[in-house]
């Protein structure tokens, strides 16, 4: 479905067509659901996250001007409320019993285990997320944006309201970052 | 002379086919050349990989279902939420009360002992430039239609929305809240809708509403978190104000 079909669904739905709404769900959901689920990393509270995103783009759909924009109005929702749900829970306590994303407490290495085969091997998908997780909030979007979204630098960069050339610097830093990030995660050496 | 440091800050523009064939090239040499920078490369497009897996999650089935039961029950579901135990009062609204409550003793403190020394003028400019946060100017107030109530009939309301020019120079409760996002103003409209307050978006901005004095907690909730400022000061005691019946309350971000 391309921006312009999009643009359509919008339109319905302005007009009242609920079948729309329930379209556009399902266009976004797994997309807003891996957002949701790497950002707070519970399973739970990404299922409330995302239909409070959901909720709030239904009801606040009144403050978009241009329909054609509606995929990087829904990402600026989202991470709005990716970013309030997150230092909610942080105030709370809820990360600290978390320690995969510890890098002074590496997980040991079995002797001749390579960190390839490690990050083959064991929780992989819960160790990369709690490593995105623990990165500052503006790598971790940026990460996200590209690498998990698969957003061109162009959207990253009207999502994000930042200039292209940014994107693309602090990209690189936080690729290199959640990388080393991972190498101390899983035995502290190459 | 580039560094291995030099070639590494190029990793995502090679993993994204962003290089120039030159600097390709040369990066594919060095590459080839130098087993650390090797092993970085494999360790970075490893780790991206990891990243693109995570793609492969599949939403919950009931996501749907769920959103559809949050937009039948919009103030209700919230309401059991926080009776459930989601209370956060943040640092925030005691903290902003706790420093309004410290301003408004230092000021009493000088008011008391300064006030026979200062002159006949200044009481009078004391006052003046104490009001002046508390005016919004006429400029401000140019009514911008919100689209959102109109459309959605979820949006219920306990009251009415506030005409543009009803009580507009004159709110009972002045409110700054510390905006970080464009997005922070239909958010705060969300909060107070969830909770049956029924706001006016009267600029980007600004946002008013009406409520009685035991809506005042409600008030409190929807700015659970926020970075607050409170005029006056006593709008955070419970049972504020006794002699009113209904609040004018007048929301800016910042």
């Amino acid at each position: 479905m391309n921006e312009h079909d999009v643009a359509s669904l919008v339109r319905a739905l302005r007009q009242g067509d609920e079948q729309a709404f329930n379209q556009l769900v399902r266009l976004y959901q797994a997309r807003i659901w891996n957002l949701t689920r790497t950002y707070v990393k519970d399973e739970e509270e990404a299922r409330d996250l995302s239909q409070d995103i959901f909720v709030t783009a239904y009801r606040s759909l009144g403050h978009l001007r241009d329909e054609n924009k509606f995929g990087a109005w829904l990402y600026q929702l989202a991470l709005n409320h990716c970013r309030n749900r997150y230092k909610r829970l942080k105030r709370r306590g809820f990360f600290s019993n978390l320690s995969l994303d510890d890098p002074d407490h590496p997980i040991s290495l079995s002797q001749g285990d390579t960190p390839e085969h490690q990050m083959e091997r064991r929780g992989v998908q819960e160790a990369v997320r709690n490593a995105i997780a623990a990165m500052p909030e503006t790598e971790k979007e940026i990460l996200l944006l590209r690498d998990l979204q698969e957003l061109s630098y162009e959207e990253i960069s009207a999502v994000l309201n930042i200039p292209l050339g940014t994107v693309k610097s602090k990209l690189n830093r936080a690729r290199l970052a959640l990388k080393e990030r991972l190498k101390k995660m899983l035995g502290g050496r190459p | 002379m580039m560094e291995c440091n030099d070639y590494q800050g190029k990793f995502t523009a090679y993993r994204d086919q962003e290089l120039a064939a030159v600097e390709q090239r040369q990066l594919e040499a060095h590459l080839a050349a130098c087993p650390h920078c090797a092993k970085e490369w494999r360790l970075f497009t490893l780790t991206l990989d990891h990243v693109a897996a995570l793609r492969q999650v599949q939403p919950p089935a009931d996501l749907l279902p769920g959103i559809h039961a949050k937009l039948g029950q919009p103030g209700l579901w919230f309401r059991l939420r926080d009776l459930c135990g989601h209370f956060d009062f943040s640092m925030s609204l005691p903290a902003a009360a706790a420093t309004v409550a410290v301003a408004m003793a230092v000021g009493l403190f000088f008011k008391t002992n300064l006030q026979p020394m200062t002159g006949s003028s200044q009481p009078a400019q004391l006052a003046t430039r104490r009001a002046t946060p508390l005016v919004i100017p006429d400029s401000r107030l140019t009514a911008v239609t919100s689209h959102a109530t109109a459309s959605f009939p979820q949006a219920r309301a306990a009251h009415p929305p506030m005409a543009p020019e009803m009580d507009a120079l004159h709110p009972d409760i002045f409110i700054t809240v510390r905006a970080e996002t464009p997005h922070d103003l239909p958010l705060l409209q969300q909060a107070m809708e969830e909770r049956h307050l029924a706001p006016y978006i009267t600029s980007p901005y600004v946002m008013r509403l009406r409520l009685t004095p035991d809506d005042l907690p409600l008030l409190r909730e929807a700015l659970d978190g926020r970075q607050v400022v409170v005029f006056p000061p006593e709008t955070v005691i419970p049972g504020y104000p006794h002699h009113k019946d209904l609040l004018v309350v007048a929301i800016r971000l910042q």
